[in-house]
């Protein structure tokens, strides 16, 4: 793996990003050549309208998907061209996601959901289940620790998503539109949660909502895959 | 990540699918149990046939005429009889210790109001001594030399037959002539009775008048007791001496000779044939069930392609998703294997019941172990090869779908609808 020397206060670092995604005969450049860094411990907004690249570049930067030009560097590690294995484990143990749709493991309950990225990396029984029981206790919501997905609200199933993102204390947190979900009460909710989050971590907030960017410290705009 | 928590996934993913994982593991129950079922029916039957035929005496040499018998497991290629010479002859080979030739025919047969058309063999006094501890006697003796107008009755003969039961001292009459009940043999058995209970035995010089029973005026065979170390040597030695004798060459062969051991390797040989078929039967079901059980992976992957995003994000690598698979596949096949085990034991210990209750009360229900009728057989290799191989089956018709959701792209996963 690359090593450059980022800023100490870089979180993550992204060098002239290009993804195309090719489409029959059509190529599509989803992103054009961007660059930006993201400091430690701050609350980040990238915006930008539908169809905007936004999305594209979360899943680049949060190793869901690989680019096809550019670098990426995570605490100063070029992730950009690691193999499956090695990007999953970075996903394991370094990055927290909250999507849109929560996207909960929909056959394990609240606290095995929390606790689904420590059964993969292996961590006892025992040990997680303290841990995850922690968590769900500073995200408001130990009491439903046994309640499954559709017994829970969108509320509710955000904040077991957000106890699953900080479960391996990540460097970074991505949370693709975390409050499009939502109704705008337990938006407001799960927002405050995750400015709260910046004492642990990097937050990198994926939005088109002028209200949430707000919140943030710093705001990355980006058109047709471009940073405007 | 643990194997316990593969475990722990794969009966959550399989119980939430509770009806279509039941389907699936009930196509592998269907081809284990027939393996099983077959296998241990198959065992069974050898065993008893093995026993059944060392029964016969392994220090017996069976010679019969072309005319009785010829192809098939039989030498004999031309039609030819036996005779008083070759009896000779064959007496003369060292290491025969008796030999007794048999007339065969049929004949009407009446006692009391009834007549019957039975099966008269002619034999002398030798053949008690070939047949040793194969044949009994009920009550009375059996033929000596010189009994002359004296019969001896198959079981069944005396107790079946005829409107009464038939007892020492009985008359009766074979085609007009009659013949005076000197002995009855014990119950020899075999599926709808053996031949030796249909039997009724005169001395050589009575019988030939009724000879002629499948084609054969003379002598339809000859038994012969040796040495039981030097069985397959005197058999070869006897048929030297009858080709020399006869003055037949061996591609015009008009006899044949041949051991218990000879006919348990054909009958054996026929059952090994007939088992192959029925194992390829078994296979096919078999492979139906894997069939099944890649088809529900299949679906499965398409279903939970959402589900595999969600894992992947969360840091779950391609090797251990195809393992969540794999082990998802193997516990259908161990299920299946299971139910498939016992269920094929149920099937054989019930065919194996109503063998019992047909065979009941003849020598076959002998031989098995314990004195019982045993034509099944569970060994515990049966058990581990039936477990192993549906686990291998699952795992193997779980393999391609594994591969597919292992190779799924995260994001392409979690957008999946």
């Amino acid at each position: 793996m690359e090593k450059i020397s980022t800023k100490k206060e870089e979180a993550l670092r992204i060098c002239n990003l290009t993804k195309i995604y090719q489409m029959d005969e059509l190529k599509v450049k989803a992103v054009d050549n961007i660059s930006f860094s993201i400091p430690k411990n701050k609350v980040i907004a990238i915006m930008g309208p539908s169809g905007s690249g936004k999305s594209t570049v979360l899943h680049l930067i949060g190793c869901l998907d690989k680019p096809t030009s550019g670098k990426i560097y995570l605490d100063g590690v070029d992730i950009s061209h690691l193999d499956d294995d090695k990007l999953a484990k970075l996903r394991n143990q370094k990055i927290g996601f909250i999507f849109q749709f929560f996207n909960l493991y929909p056959l394990l309950n609240a606290l095995e959901n929390v606790e689904l990225p420590l059964i993969i990396s292996g961590v006892p029984e025992k040990e997680r289940t303290k841990r995850a029981l922690e968590i769900l206790e500073i995200v408001g919501i130990k009491e439903r620790a046994y309640h499954f997905p559709n017994q829970l609200s969108g509320g509710e199933q955000q904040r077991v998503a957000i106890a699953r993102a900080l479960i391996n204390n990540p460097t970074i947190i991505f949370a693709d539109e975390p409050t499009g979900n939502l109704d705008s009460k337990s938006g407001h909710k799960i927002m405050e949660l995750l400015i709260g989050l910046k004492k642990k971590a990097t937050v990198v907030i994926i939005t088109h909502d002028e209200d949430i960017a707000h919140h943030a410290d710093k705001i990355i705009r980006i058109k047709d895959g471009k940073i405007v | 990540m643990k194997f316990i928590d593969y475990l722990k996934f794969a009966l959550n993913n399989l119980t939430t699918r509770g009806l279509r994982s039941w389907l699936t593991v009930i196509g592998v129950v269907i081809g284990v149990a027939a393996i099983v079922a077959i296998v241990s029916i198959g065992q069974g039957m050898q065993e008893v046939i093995s026993m059944q035929m060392g029964a016969l005496g392994s220090d017996q040499v069976y010679v019969t005429a072309g005319s009785a018998y010829t192809g098939g497991m039989f030498e004999s290629k031309e039609p030819g009889e036996l005779d008083a010479r070759d009896l000779k002859v064959i007496k003369s080979v060292e290491g025969v210790i008796a030999a007794a030739p048999d007339i065969v025919g049929f004949a009407d047969v009446t006692y009391g109001k009834k007549t019957s058309n039975l099966y008269i063999m002619g034999v002398d006094e030798n053949w008690e001594i070939v047949r040793g501890a194969t044949i009994g006697i009920e009550s009375g003796r059996f033929l000596a030399k010189g009994d002359r107008g004296v019969a001896v009755l198959g079981y069944k003969i005396a107790k079946e037959s005829f409107d009464k039961e038939i007892y020492i001292g009985s008359q009766i009459k074979i085609e007009n002539k009659s013949y005076n009940v000197i002995g009855i043999l014990k119950e020899f058995g075999g599926l709808g009775g053996s031949n030796e209970d249909n039997s009724i035995y005169l001395s050589l010089e009575d019988a030939e008048q009724y000879a002629g029973g499948f084609g054969v005026k003379k002598y339809y065979a000859i038994e012969i007791k040796v040495e039981q170390e030097r069985a397959d040597e005197i058999a070869e030695k006897i048929k030297e001496r009858l080709l020399i004798s006869r003055q037949v060459t061996e591609d015009k062969i008009d006899f044949s000779v041949y051991t218990p051991k000879m006919i348990t390797e054909v009958v054996l040989n026929i059952l090994n044939t007939i088992n192959l078929f029925l194992y390829g039967i078994a296979a096919i079901s078999l492979i139906v069930g894997a069939v099944g059980i890649a088809n529900t992976m299949f679906t499965s992957v398409l279903e939970r392609t959402r589900q595999i995003g969600i894992l992947k994000s969360v840091g779950m690598t391609n090797k251990e998703v195809l393992n969540l698979f794999l082990v998802e596949a193997g516990l259908i096949g161990l299920v299946g294997g299971i139910l498939g085990i016992f269920v094929g034991f149920i099937i054989s210990g019930t065919i194996g019941q109503i063998a019992a209750f047909f065979l009941k009360g003849t020598s076959m229900s002998l031989m098995g172990p314990a004195g019982t009728t045993s034509m099944v057989s569970i060994t515990p290799q049966l058990i581990i090869f039936a477990l192993l191989f549906s686990i291998s089956i699952g795992i193997v018709s779980g393999i391609w779908p594994a591969r597919r959701a292992s190779k799924l792209e995260p994001v392409v996963a979690l957008r999946y609808e």
